[in-house]
């Protein structure tokens, strides 16, 4: 997680979209907080209140800073790391299928995935799924290659 | 893998088909697909010249999604359990679907807010669509800073064609194009009956 923080600092650039204004009143809660207190709560799953103790704030400013870091990664990440691939990539995702399967022209794959949430206060009964429990219905589309040049 | 288009924020009951249909993606997908070269395939013999039909760059799915050009479905059990042909055909087809359904998997191991029920679902059902696009999103930044270690390259490597099906002659006669699309999937369809056709007969 420390290295994941090290290189959305670094790598991604998204240090400069969180980082806060240290005022008169107080010093911000630095960047690298900020981005960990997120990670803990999506990488390992951690309440609120659970991560609240661990970087010395409270609960709702878990929240926000959650908040603010979902926002800054959608803003300024998603268009670089979720678009189609130029047809170079695309090929070469050819290439595997094929040699995979031994069927061209597969040049990537459709899938949906339930994603398991509690029961929406507005509208919940249309999150009921026919597995049985209330969920959103995310559809993906992949690539046999993981690299992108 | 790597996820290169992602929708979010259907409610549960919405079917797989449904979202598809709907999604961004449906409507640039002939357009973005037509950039791929299509591939020839024997599908059958006709006075010892051998038939080729063009099989367009496509999309694989599992047997929710439609039968179209740009979109091949797996086959139901019912329909593997009466053709020995199709059984086949899907065999090769699910023998790649195995490591898309590992994607997801892979996705939610890797965080571990999805193993149990969201919570900030119940008041805010937005916030908790954001949260999960900024998590595909981090998921394939993960790809990128860590991915020197050429893990699919040996994918790439792991199997030989026996049957030579991979060395496809090109200059052969190629069918004209039929008027009426018609899903690729049937056309695989042919391709792997002649395939089959041709091992009983020698």
């Amino acid at each position: 997680m420390v290295f994941l923080v090290f290189h959305l600092d670094k790598g991604a650039d998204l240090e400069p979209y969180i980082t806060l204004q240290d005022t008169r009143f107080r010093p911000s809660i630095p960047s690298r907080v900020r981005v960990l207190a997120f990670l803990h709560h999506v990488m390992l799953g951690a309440s609120y209140l659970a991560i609240s103790p661990q970087y010395g704030i409270g609960s709702s400013t878990v929240s926000t800073c959650v908040h603010q870091v979902t926002s800054a990664i959608l803003q300024h990440m998603w268009s670089v790391y979720i678009r189609l691939p130029t047809v170079e990539q695309g090929l070469r995702s050819m290439t595997a299928w094929e040699l995979q399967t031994h069927i061209p022209g597969i040049v990537g794959a459709v899938d949906g995935t339930h994603i398991h949430i509690k029961r929406p206060s507005k509208d919940g009964e249309g999150y009921f799924n026919r597995k049985g429990f209330y969920s959103l219905n995310v559809q993906g589309i992949f690539l046999l290659v993981a690299t992108v040049l | 893998m790597r996820f290169i288009d992602v929708e979010v924020g259907w409610p549960g009951s919405v079917n797989d088909a449904r979202i598809f249909k709907n999604s961004r993606l449906n409507h640039s997908l002939k357009a973005w697909l037509s950039q791929f070269p299509s591939s020839y395939v024997t599908t059958g013999y006709a006075d010892n010249v051998t038939v080729q039909e063009e099989i367009p760059a496509f999309i694989l799915g599992d047997s929710a999604y439609p039968n179209a050009v740009h979109i091949v479905p797996t086959f139901r059990l019912g329909e593997c359990n009466s053709d020995h042909v199709v059984a086949a055909l899907n065999g090769k087809l699910g023998g790649a679907r195995y490591r898309v359904e590992n994607a997801f998997g892979i996705l939610k191991g890797r965080f571990q807010i999805f193993q149990r029920p969201m919570n900030c679902s119940t008041g805010d059902i937005r916030f908790a669509i954001l949260l999960i696009s900024a998590c595909f999103v981090l998921h394939n930044f993960l790809i990128d800073v860590r991915d020197e270690s050429g893990e699919w390259a040996i994918d790439l490597r792991d199997e030989r064609d026996e049957n030579g099906a991979l060395e496809r002659d090109h200059e052969m006669d190629v069918n004209p194009l039929l008027p009426v699309p018609e899903a690729t999937r049937e056309r695989l369809l042919r391709h792997m009956r002649c395939l089959l056709n041709g091992d009983d007969s020698d």
